[in-house]
């Protein structure tokens, strides 16, 4: 933030010349007599910063001749120097020279070292520079001079509190939108006046034209009704209704209907042209057919000779195909002749091989038993040696079956005596178990030992289980007889080897004369085939009688011309004649074709002719109609160009055209002019909405700072209405409300001077502790107390306090007063703050006498 | 956060034997970097003697605090004479004409009366009431100033019109003179001196 460090004042106002230097104090006290230049000091400053003194702008017609600016005393021409610094590094320093213009020097006079806009580009952040005029709002936003104190709450009037705030939020501008948008509303307003007025010229006179047309309409005697005629005529030529007549009488549109029914005129011509020319197609066609008709017949007669050709090489190619099959039978009735005795022979190799197979499959299967095995190899061979082997086997196996017998016998036995024992033991236990306390045997009276008499119960058991027992011999001649039979199977083994090999022997012999045969078989079912085929069946007749046949059919065959064409001839043959119907069908089937488009199916001349006196009579009628058309349309035509080349009419529609664009026009420019007007309406409310809405943001703070100063003990709060429906500009009423809303008036009207003052001072420290968009960090207060009490002086030093021992701030707040006690109390307040006093001692022809006092902050205080 | 100046402790004084009884009518005695506050609170019962504890505390103030060099210099400045507050927290309905009265009163000290509120602690309660204290809440708001965008966003919201909508935005339209405004504007929706019509 920028803070004045400087300022240097020559010749202005009551000041001669001075320099004043201002330490980084938080505080500056003007401190003086009244007319000892205070004021002067912050005229200073408000002119040299905006180049206007407010207070001093509204006297129209004094400032005009009189010098308000330079020091009387002097006759050289005065100046302010300022110089500002924000922190260490940004700096500003300029000088305006008081200029005298038309006998007065009330004007910005002249800057140097830059210019206005630099200067309020350099104190306006760049993101505010279009909204606020830092020139007309700074008294205010940083000056509170006496005349803003007395005048805000009483002297001003609504709409100018109204203003200063709304400036001071920096939209009150945008008000000009509703001059600019009223400007162009207007603009519009006239365009449309001038264009409603030329509509109406070019209504009458197009109304002029309109009566001259038709008047040349009556001069043509029955244009009208000759018109009519040709639709009539039209009509009934196309087979068709009257089209439908527009509505409305004015010439443009009388033309506008003729111009139209031409058109369907000439698309019915146009229809009627194609049906013509299709008919005249129609009619060079069926001539063409009429003369091409004998070509077509003798094509038609060619075409079934060549099928009859094909028929007949397609008969000879069987005949040749019987020969064929003739002489392969013929060729192979050898193997006919051998067929029955090569039947049988291969019927009997065939069993005798399935035989071999049987026996052979036998031998060498395990799971069959050996004697069944051998039984049956018995009785194949017959060989007594096997006999003898089974004979000896069998008597060994009944043997062996008995002794079988007995060793079962003897197991059953003695399990039997196992499980006695066992019952005998456990009956043992049980009366042991039972009678544990017996230790007097009852019998013998001896000493009962339960374990040693159960020992020797188990031995005598076991001892009379070993003299029943006789199985050993038996077993062992079971085992001889078992080994006796091993021995004679092995015997067996090597003759049941020998007829294995036998056997396959025999079967390889047979094989080779089993294929023979089989090849002799099958060249037989060849022939027995072939001779199906022929016709000839051989269970009918015999050998003999078959082939005597044969020879006859071939000799037949062989006097055909079979007998003498070859396969590969007769099919080329057939190929020829079959090409030839091909091509012959479809020559034939263009002709057809083309009958069959004019619906002759059966084709014939008379057919044709028939035809061709149709599509004649048709054309006839097509041609005749169209030159009624053509005549019709002619007439038509005359009528449209007698009524487009009416001068008059050629008027009309010129001025019908315009007449319509203005129109046109009219309307977008009506659409134009109420927007137009919506927005100018709209300007006023969206300022005053929005100020309202940025206004309501300051309340808050503004109700703080009255409550600190606490000028009212019952009305404690301020409140204001904005009043919208002001056009040019909104109007701000103060309310000043008791603490519980109860309660209100208006401040204007019922508070003291002190009171009022101090409502001045809340929106004015309100707006600029807050504000953002100036880089001006010093606040100016030109004798704040005016009027004001102890107790409201004391709480307005407090709240000067507050705000400078409140860190966030970062302000230079110089406070003028002419009352010395005040400058002491405040001293004593701001101890703990730094205070540059500018002491007004007195005043002379020199200007001012000033004394400089710079007060150190003092400790704070202690802490125990 | 409590700014540091404003940040308030609790002050004990050493009383004369004979005083030590007033001493215990008072609520309580604080200081903060520049001024101290002398509290106390005033039950329902003694509101009708809220005229009487003044003077009893003022009478405090003055004899114990203002003309007493030694608690002066233990404080550091005495200077701090000047930033003595008698604070009464009144239980009950303060009547308007005795807080105006009182306030009004700055004699030996300024005098502040306010709503006692029992569930607080007394630095809570001048924390919440002390006239500096407010400062330290002021959050410097951002400016929350619409900018001529948004009014211009606002304007023309219903406009469909899209040439009247560049036209009104433009940033110069404000600054333009009356001829070049309507020059451009004659120019932008296609005015002309007007078209005449066929003559005879």
């Amino acid at each position: 933030m920028y803070k004045i460090r400087e300022l240097e004042i020559k010749d202005f106002r009551g000041f001669r010349h001075r320099t004043l230097s201002f330490p980084d104090a938080d505080i500056v006290l003007v401190t003086g007599g009244n007319g000892f230049g205070k004021s002067s000091f912050f005229d200073a400053i408000e002119w040299g910063l905006t180049g206007s003194l407010r207070r001093y702008a509204a006297s129209n017609q004094e400032r005009k001749t009189e010098t308000i600016l330079k020091n009387n005393y002097s006759k050289q021409t005065g100046y302010i120097r300022l110089l500002l610094e924000s922190g260490d590094t940004e700096r500003i320093e300029f000088s305006r020279k008081i200029k005298k213009k038309q006998g007065n020097d009330f004007n910005p006079g002249e800057l140097q070292g830059l210019t206005q806009q630099e200067l309020e580009n350099a104190l306006v952040r760049e993101e505010y520079r279009n909204r606020y005029d830092f020139t007309r709002i700074f008294n205010f936003s940083h000056l509170l001079s006496q005349e803003l104190i007395d005048e805000f709450v009483r002297g001003f009037k609504a709409t100018d509190r109204y203003s200063v705030l709304s400036q001071l939020i920096g939209i009150q501008d945008y008000v000009q939108y509703k001059d600019k948008i009223q400007l162009l509303e207007r603009e519009v307003q006239r365009e449309k006046e001038r264009l409603k007025a030329s509509a109406a010229s070019l209504q009458k006179d197009m109304e002029k034209y309109l009566a001259l047309v038709k008047k040349e309409f009556d001069v043509v005697e029955g244009v009208e009704e000759r018109y009519q005629e040709l639709m009539r005529r039209s009509a009934s030529l196309l087979e068709e209704d009257l089209p439908a007549q527009l509505q409305g009488d004015s010439a443009g549109q009388m033309l506008d209907a003729k111009e139209k029914f031409y058109s369907r005129l000439s698309d019915a011509s146009a229809e009627l042209e194609r049906r013509t020319q299709i008919l005249t197609q129609n009619q060079d066609q069926v001539t063409t057919l009429l003369a091409a008709l004998p070509q077509y017949e003798e094509r038609k007669s060619q075409y079934q000779v060549a099928l009859e050709e094909v028929d007949k090489w397609g008969n000879l190619l069987k005949l040749t195909s019987k020969l064929e099959t003739v002489e392969s039978v013929l060729q192979d009735f050898t193997a006919y002749q051998d067929a029955e005795e090569n039947r049988l022979l291969y019927q009997s190799i065939k069993r005798k091989r399935e035989t071999l197979l049987e026996q052979l499959t036998f031998c060498e299967r395990s799971e069959i038993a050996f004697m069944h095995k051998l039984q049956k190899l018995i009785e194949w061979t017959g060989d007594p040696a096997l006999c003898a082997l089974w004979n000896r086997r069998a008597e060994l196996e009944q043997k062996f079956e008995r002794i079988s017998t007995q060793i079962e016998a003897f197991n059953a036995m003695e399990l039997r005596r196992k499980n006695i024992e066992l019952e005998i033991i456990q009956t043992a236990y049980q009366f042991f178990a039972e009678h544990l306390t017996v230790e007097q045997c009852p019998v013998c009276k001896g000493k009962v030992e339960p374990e040693k008499l159960l020992e020797e119960l188990r031995q005598r058991l076991d001892d009379e289980g070993e003299e029943t027992c006789g199985l050993t011999p038996l077993l062992e001649e079971k085992n001889s007889l078992l080994k006796q039979i091993e021995e004679i199977t092995a015997e067996a083994r090597p003759y049941i080897t020998r007829l294995q090999v036998q056997f396959t022997s025999e079967l390889e012999e047979i094989a080779s004369e089993e294929k023979e045969l089989e090849q002799n078989i099958e060249r037989l079912t060849k022939v027995m085939n072939n001779l199906d085929d022929l016709n000839l069946h051989p269970a009918d007749c015999t050998i003999a009688e078959v082939k005597s046949k044969l020879e006859i059919m071939r000799a037949g065959l062989m006097q055909t011309e079979a007998g003498t064409l070859t396969r590969e001839m007769i099919m080329q043959r057939i190929k020829e004649s079959e090409a030839q119907a091909a091509l012959l069908k479809k020559q034939m089937y263009h002709f057809e074709a083309e009958c069959n488009e004019f619906g002759i199916m059966e084709i014939s001349e008379n057919m044709l002719l028939t035809s061709l006196d149709v599509i004649r009579a048709e054309l006839a009628t097509q041609r005749s109609k169209l030159s009624q058309l053509a005549t019709i349309r002619e007439e038509l035509a005359k009528i449209i160009a007698f009524l487009k080349n009416s001068f008059h009419m050629a008027q009309f529609q010129q001025n019908e055209q315009k007449y319509l664009e203005n129109q046109a026009k009219l309307a977008q420019l009506e659409t134009l002019r109420t927007t137009l007007d919506q927005l100018s309406d709209r300007v006023p409310d969206l300022v005053n909405e929005m100020t309202q809405e940025i206004l309501d943001h300051y309340k808050k703070t503004v109700n703080e700072f009255y409550q600190l100063l606490n000028p009212q003990p019952f009305f404690t709060r301020l409140d204001w209405e904005v009043n919208q429906s002001s056009q040019n500009n909104g109007t701000l009423v103060l309310k000043s409300l008791s603490e519980d809303g109860k309660y209100q008036m208006n401040p204007s009207f019922t508070f003291s001077a002190a009171q009022v003052n101090l409502i001045a001072l809340s929106f004015f420290l309100s707006f600029a502790v807050q504000q953002q968009w100036s880089k001006l960090g010093s606040i100016f207060m030109d004798d704040p107390v005016q009027n004001m009490d102890d107790i409201n002086i004391f709480a307005f030093v407090d709240v000067i306090r507050g705000l400078c021992l409140n860190s966030h701030l970062d302000k230079q707040i110089f406070i003028s007063t002419h009352d010395r006690k005040f400058v002491q109390f405040m001293l004593k307040k701001f101890r703990m703050l730094k205070v540059f006093v500018l002491d007004y001692k007195g005043f002379g022809e020199d200007g001012p006498v000033i004394e400089e006092r710079l007060y150190s902050p003092r400790s704070i205080l202690m802490t125990e | 956060m409590i700014n540091q100046h404003f940040a308030i402790r609790q002050l004990q004084l050493d009383l004369l034997p004979e005083d030590q009884e007033l001493g215990r009518l008072i609520s309580g005695i604080f200081y903060n970097s520049f001024a101290i506050f002398v509290v106390k609170v005033i039950r329902a019962a003694e509101c009708a003697d809220l005229r009487q504890w003044s003077t009893t505390l003022e009478s405090f103030v003055s004899g114990y605090i203002q003309n007493d060099a030694a608690i002066l210099d233990r404080l550091g400045d005495r200077d701090v004479i000047w930033d003595i507050y008698l604070v009464f927290l009144v239980e009950g309905p303060i009547p308007v004409e005795v807080k105006v009265e009182l306030e009004n009163d700055r004699f030996y000290c300024k005098k502040i009366i306010l709503p006692y509120h029992p569930g607080q602690t007394l630095e809570e309660q001048l924390y919440q009431m002390i006239i500096f204290q407010q400062f330290t809440d002021v959050a410097l708001r951002e400016s929350d100033y619409l900018g001529k965008g948004e009014f211009l966003s606002k304007l023309l919201q219903n406009v469909e019109d899209e040439a009247l909508r560049t036209f009104v935005q433009k940033n110069d339209l404000l600054t333009l003179e009356k001829p070049q405004l309507l020059a451009r504007f004659k120019k932008a929706f296609k005015i002309s001196a007007g078209d005449q019509h066929v003559q005879d």
